[in-house]
C-alpha cells in the first residue's frame, strides 16, 4: 500500500529499527484457528440476532393479538342487566293478608245454582282470607315507582258490588 | 491453443463485507486473509506478544463485522477494522496490566518501562531482543501517541485515515506522530544508527 503522506524524516533511523524488529508472524495453523474462531462467533452472533428478532416478532405478535382480543372481547357500552336484589318478602310475617275485613265487604247475596240466597250473617266474619303469602309472590317491590311498605298500603281490588 | 483469459478482478472490500453480512463464509475467509497481517501487526505492537495480538485480531474482526452499522462505510474497511482492532488491543492491554499489577511478584511490568529508560545494549541485539526493546520503547509512549504511531508505522494508514479512525483532527495526528518520533529517538538512541 502506498502511503500518501510524506514521511517528515525520510532518513528516520527509527524506520530501520522498526523494520528489523518485525513482529513474529503466526503460523498458518494459528491463523486457521483465529479464522475458525471468528466464523464461529459470527455464526453464533447471527443466530442470536435471528433468535432475538423472532422473539421480538413473537412478542409484538402476542401484544397485537392481545390488543385485538381485548378490543373484541371488551364489554360494549350497551347496558348489561344489573343484578336486582330482591328484597325480603314484606308480607312474610302475615299469615293472612288483611286485605279486607268484614266491615269492608258487604255481602248482599250469594249466587248458587242460579238462586240468590240472601245473606243474613256475614259469611266471612273477621279478616277475609282472600289470599295467603303462599298465593302471592313478590317479583319486585318498586314496580312502576309504587312501593308498598306495609300490607295495609296495598291496593285493594274488589269486584264491584251489585246494589 | 487456449487463449489466455484475463483473471476476474478481485472483489472489493465493500463487496466482501456485503457478502459477509449475508453469511457468506467464503467472503469472510477472503476478507480475513486480506487484512489479518496488518491487523496482527498493529495488535502486536500495542500488546507486545503474539497470543494477545491474535486474541485482539479475533475480537477486532468479530466486532468490526457485527458493528458494521457504526462503520457506515464512511471510510475504508481497513481503516474501520484497524480502529476496532486498536480498541480491542487497548482493552486487552488494560486487562493484562490490571492482572499484572494484581499478581506482581517482582517480575517486569507488562510491556512497561520501570524507570522510563531502556537497557543499554552490550552487543548487537538479535531480532527478538530488538523487538523487546522496541516494545518497551513503545510502551513508554503515552497511549494516544503510541496508538497513532502504530497505526501509521504498522497499519500503513495515512494521516487522514488515522484521523478518521481515531476521530481526531489531522493536525493532532501530525503532532502526535512528531512527539512520538522524538520520544522514540530518545529511547532508542543506543539502538539506532545515526
Amino acid at each position: 500500500m502506498t502511503r500518501p503522506d510524506p514521511d517528515p524524516t525520510p532518513d528516520d533511523p527509527i524506520r530501520d529499527v522498526w523494520a528489523n524488529a518485525y513482529p513474529p508472524m503466526p503460523s498458518e495453523a494459528e491463523w486457521r484457528a483465529v479464522g475458525d474462531g471468528i466464523a464461529t462467533r459470527l455464526t453464533a452472533a447471527r443466530r442470536a440476532r435471528t433468535t432475538r428478532r423472532w422473539a421480538v416478532v413473537g412478542l409484538v405478535s402476542g401484544l397485537a393479538a392481545a390488543v385485538v382480543a381485548g378490543v373484541l372481547l371488551w364489554p360494549r357500552s350497551t347496558p348489561t342487566p344489573s343484578v336486582v336484589e330482591v328484597a325480603a318478602d314484606p308480607l312474610a310475617e302475615y299469615d293472612v293478608l288483611p286485605i279486607a275485613t268484614e266491615s269492608d265487604v258487604m255481602v248482599s247475596a250469594v249466587r248458587s245454582n242460579n238462586i240468590e240466597l240472601v245473606a243474613c250473617d256475614h259469611p266471612l266474619p273477621g279478616v277475609m282470607p282472600l289470599a295467603t303469602p303462599n298465593d302471592i309472590s313478590v317479583a319486585r317491590t318498586d314496580a312502576g315507582g309504587m312501593s308498598v311498605p306495609t300490607p295495609a298500603d296495598a291496593p285493594l281490588f274488589v269486584e264491584g258490588l251489585d246494589k | 491453443m487456449p487463449r489466455p483469459t484475463s483473471l476476474p478482478a478481485p472483489p472489493t472490500d465493500d463487496d466482501l463485507v456485503t457478502r459477509v453480512t449475508g453469511g457468506d463464509p467464503a467472503a469472510l475467509d477472503v476478507l480475513f486473509r486480506r487484512h489479518r497481517d496488518v491487523a496482527y501487526r498493529v495488535a502486536y505492537r500495542l500488546l507486545g506478544n503474539e497470543s494477545d495480538a491474535l486474541d485482539a485480531v479475533q475480537d477486532g474482526f468479530v466486532n468490526a463485522i457485527t458493528h458494521l452499522a457504526r462503520y457506515g462505510r464512511k471510510s475504508s474497511f481497513k481503516t474501520w477494522l484497524l480502529r476496532v482492532v486498536t480498541n480491542a488491543s487497548l482493552d486487552l492491554g488494560r486487562v493484562r496490566r490490571r492482572l499484572d499489577s494484581r499478581f506482581a511478584d517482582g517480575h517486569e511490568p507488562y510491556l512497561g518501562v520501570a524507570d522510563g529508560r531502556l537497557p543499554v545494549p552490550e552487543h548487537n541485539l538479535d531480532r527478538a531482543d530488538l523487538r523487546r526493546v522496541l516494545d518497551r520503547a513503545l510502551a513508554a509512549l503515552p497511549e494516544p501517541q503510541r496508538t497513532t504511531f502504530v497505526l501509521h508505522a504498522d497499519g500503513g494508514l495515512s494521516y487522514q485515515e488515522i484521523a478518521d479512525a481515531l476521530g481526531i483532527a489531522l493536525g493532532t495526528v501530525m503532532s502526535r506522530l512528531y512527539y512520538a518520533r522524538q520520544r522514540l529517538k530518545c529511547l532508542l538512541a543506543h539502538h539506532v544508527t545515526p
